[in-house]
């Protein structure tokens, strides 16, 4: 209903998603639940708005000791095929999840154990307490044993899968027989649409009820037209640079802690989110959304803007500026390659970041990239500079601080930025501890190694989530992750 | 006719090796991809040698080219779908798409650039000129938003993006198509201005031929030889350039997906479509060549239109 009380008659909404991704075989998508949710399976735990996890299919979650987690599964649950949700059909959902590798949550098929028909233990192959921040992410979604999650999910959401058109729409219906408050909608359709651009424009013409991730171009057109109404959620997002502190031959500059600290402090993070983005982004200093860390986000500090004292490092690290505008040290000109990938990351603050670099005498090469040879350049370390824009889906806070830096992350280009052995123990004391407080202190401690004692890393602004939609739409709560969007709160105003 | 085998030769060596020759090692890239993690090289070796990266250069030609002949176009990496299924799956779209798109700039071309051939430095010529020149110079994806704003924002005529049903298809094809116009009717002006100064022409005005039939039958008629050499020749730059407007549009078009595996560096769909796109590209000028007799009788009496100059 809306605010008069009165509701559509038909309760079906429209959305304009993204690229249709659920085809490609290499990403192991499954079909509306990622990287699209379509709101048709559910997790064991659920990301709230403030990125904590809370009970959802799981009611309580109890540490056992022995790096072990106990889940107590909700009663009542049925799957749309009619199957009752019990410890086999978690066991079988998470044994799913790590044989297609969807995530990194260090879980092996020996770490699920049912206990009973309602209990299931979760143990990692290493010491890992964050497990039951990581099981609220959409692709640890309960399936029912044997149904294909590629072609046909057979889930418990509010939802239930409908019709799935290749490169043109997905779409779902209310599911009656749900556990919890039924969803308001009886079918929503997502469209796909690959170009921002077309994606705006078909919610101008009312084509779609609401489209997501507007591009930061097109909002004030749309907050101008009449009918339209946009909705920005907390930061979610980090437009963060990456610094290969450890970088192969030829890409070694960065190696010296004064030349990161003063690349850091050439760079005027506030104008870059007031001018360049347009004010729709935050100042942060955390490298993941602040809420992750919760209040010990204050405890981090990011170094601060300060071109003087930029150019008197570069002096002490032997860059001297003589003749010219570069500065060299012996013959060697302080020659920086930043690696990018175009719609990933705007142009523009690239060429912010060139532009102030240039004004302390470091010249900045950027290289924009296709996936493929971002990909390659990331995992051989043949940049200096690496901007990207990490999201955070689930409630882990050492999150992206395992997977990009600490030196028993697996991913390749973790060996080319090591952010040091106290790093290291703060964020193994993250992932170790029990009480969620503790591991969200420990994981803004080692933030603020690596972002200020070391500056292995440089956030440089934190990023809202943008949704627009027609006036009609009520009830949308704009979520920090995509991923995690809930469409069952919604409903339609006549 | 006979030139077709060894140009479709070279076609095929030039699909294998831009792909095979690209930096880049798709085991490695697909590794990464697939787990996430640094591969060990054991892991890289086993890979290429499963999908048949390993040997000589020349030999592995030689296989794709064997199993090419026979119709296997390979498997894509990305997703895991037979190439060929892949590529037919698509390219309905796309060639509906453009050949849509070829027939309408033909249709608005030629009369517009024969009207100002025989208007020359009329307010016609210059607003036909003028017309041509903004149509081939704004890039598709410009024409493609203005014509999105006007027909399906503004007037709610059609639909934004899509692919069902021939509404869908009319904004694409104009976006694809009025690019193609403006060319080809600055290159019919430029023939028919040609043809219209001939002496066959004027000799067919002496002998009393009404101005219509002079117009059509004498000069348009000898004058569509270079476009319609053209119109082959653009029939596979649509082909290949589709996929701009089928982004913008959301079709789920061959060039899409071709774009889509540039990046993903999936070399079997790259090769796939270099060798199809060349194949269809061929064909088209091979159309094109046996339809030059009808516009021209004599070609087909003399296979040679050099120093042709009109009726006697």
């Amino acid at each position: 209903m809306d605010s008069t009380g009165i509701e559509a008659d038909v309760q079906e909404l429209r959305v304009g998603a993204l690229e249709d991704e659920f085809g490609l075989q290499l990403n192991r998508p499954r079909l509306g639940i990622y990287p699209l949710n379509t709101g048709i399976c559910e997790p064991l735990l659920k990301l709230t708005h403030e990125l904590q996890a809370e009970p959802w299919l799981a009611t309580r979650s109890e540490y056992r000791g022995n790096n072990t987690y106990r889940f107590t599964l909700r009663q009542g649950v049925v799957f749309h095929g009619g199957r009752r949700l019990d410890a086999d059909a978690v066991k079988f959902t998470l044994d799913h999840s790590i044989r297609v590798k969807t995530q990194y949550s260090f879980l092996s098929e020996q770490s699920v154990r049912v206990i009973d028909d309602s209990t299931v233990d979760v143990q990692p192959s290493i010491p890992n307490l964050r497990v039951v921040d990581q099981l609220v992410h959409p692709g640890y979604s309960a399936i029912a044993p044997g149904s294909d999650p590629v072609a046909r999910p057979d889930c418990t959401g509010p939802f239930r899968f409908v019709e799935y058109v290749p490169q043109s729409h997905i779409t779902v219906a209310r599911n009656d027989a749900y556990w919890g408050p039924k969803a308001k909608l009886q079918r929503v359709t997502f469209r796909f649409f690959q170009d921002d651009n077309t994606r705006a424009l078909a919610l101008r013409a009312g084509e779609v009820d609401a489209i997501f991730d507007v591009n930061r171009a097109t909002i004030a057109s749309l907050e101008a037209t009449p009918g339209i109404k946009v909705a920005a959620s907390p930061p979610g997002s980090t437009i963060l640079m990456y610094i290969a502190t450890r970088g192969p031959p030829s890409y070694t500059r960065m190696a010296d802690q004064r030349v990161r600290r003063a690349v850091a402090m050439a760079i005027d993070r506030k104008l870059l989110v007031e001018r360049v983005l347009g004010g729709y982004a935050a100042l942060q200093n955390t490298v993941n959304p602040p809420a992750v860390v919760g209040k010990y986000a204050a405890i981090v500090n990011a170094v601060s803007y300060d071109p003087e004292g930029a150019r008197r490092l570069l002096d002490a690290a032997g860059w001297r500026l003589s003749a010219g505008r570069v500065r060299k040290k012996g013959a060697e000109r302080l020659e920086l390659v930043m690696i990018m990938q175009p719609g990933n990351v705007d142009r523009a603050v690239g060429e912010y970041i060139q532009a102030q670099l240039a004004a302390v005498g470091a010249e900045l090469r950027i290289d924009q990239l296709d996936p493929g040879a971002f990909s390659t350049r990331v995992n051989s370390g043949t940049f200096d500079l690496d901007i990207e824009v990490p999201s955070q889906n689930d409630a882990n806070p050492a999150f992206l601080l395992a997977l990009r830096w600490y030196s028993r992350s697996t991913i390749a280009s973790a060996r080319f930025m090591p952010a040091g052995a106290r790093f290291d123990s703060l964020v193994t004391a993250a992932l170790t501890s029990e009480r969620r407080d503790d591991a969200q202190r420990h994981a803004a401690e080692a933030m603020q190694v690596l972002v200020n004692d070391e500056v292995a890393a440089i956030p440089l602004a934190g990023i809202y989530r943008i949704y627009a939609m027609s006036d009609k739409v009520m009830g949308f709560d704009p979520h920090p992750s995509r991923n995690n969007q809930w469409w069952n709160t919604v409903w339609l105003a006549r | 006719m006979l030139y077709l085998a060894p140009v479709w030769l070279g076609v095929s060596i030039l699909a294998f090796s831009l792909a095979a020759l690209a930096p880049g090692d798709p085991a490695e890239l697909m590794l990464l991809r697939q787990t996430g993690q640094a591969p060990t090289a054991e892991a890289v070796v086993q890979l290429r040698e499963q999908l048949g990266l390993n040997g000589p250069l020349v030999v592995r030609y030689a296989r794709w080219f064997g199993n090419t002949a026979t119709g296997d176009l390979g498997t894509s990496y990305r997703t895991g779908t037979p190439v060929l299924e892949l590529l037919a799956s698509r390219f309905p779209y796309t060639l509906q798409l453009s050949l849509s798109a070829l027939l309408l700039a033909i249709v608005i071309a030629i009369p517009l650039g024969a009207v100002a051939a025989v208007r020359r430095d009329s307010g016609t010529d210059h607003l036909a000129r003028a017309v041509a020149l903004v149509g081939a110079s704004i890039p598709s994806f410009v024409v493609g938003y203005l014509l999105i704003l006007l027909f399906a924002v503004t007037l709610r005529l059609l639909p934004v993006a899509g692919s069902d049903g021939w509404r869908s298809l009319i904004l694409p094809v104009l976006t694809l198509g009025i690019g193609e116009a403006a060319a080809l009717a600055r290159l019919t002006r430029a023939n028919m201005l040609e043809v219209l100064a001939e002496d066959y022409v004027r000799t067919a005005s002496a002998k009393g031929a009404t101005r219509f039939m002079v117009f059509v039958r004498h000069a348009l008629r000898n004058a569509l030889n270079p476009v319609l050499t053209l119109t082959g020749v653009r029939f596979g730059r649509l082909l290949g350039g589709a996929a701009i407007v089928e982004t913008v549009f959301a079709r789920p078009g061959i060039g899409k997906t071709v774009v889509d595996a540039i990046y993903d560096r999936d070399y079997p769909v790259i090769q796939g479509f270099v060798l199809f796109a060349g194949t269809v590209f061929l064909l088209a000028n091979l159309f094109v060549d046996v339809s030059y007799p009808w516009l021209d009788p004599r070609v087909r009496l003399t296979g040679d239109v050099k120093g042709y100059r009109g009726p006697a």
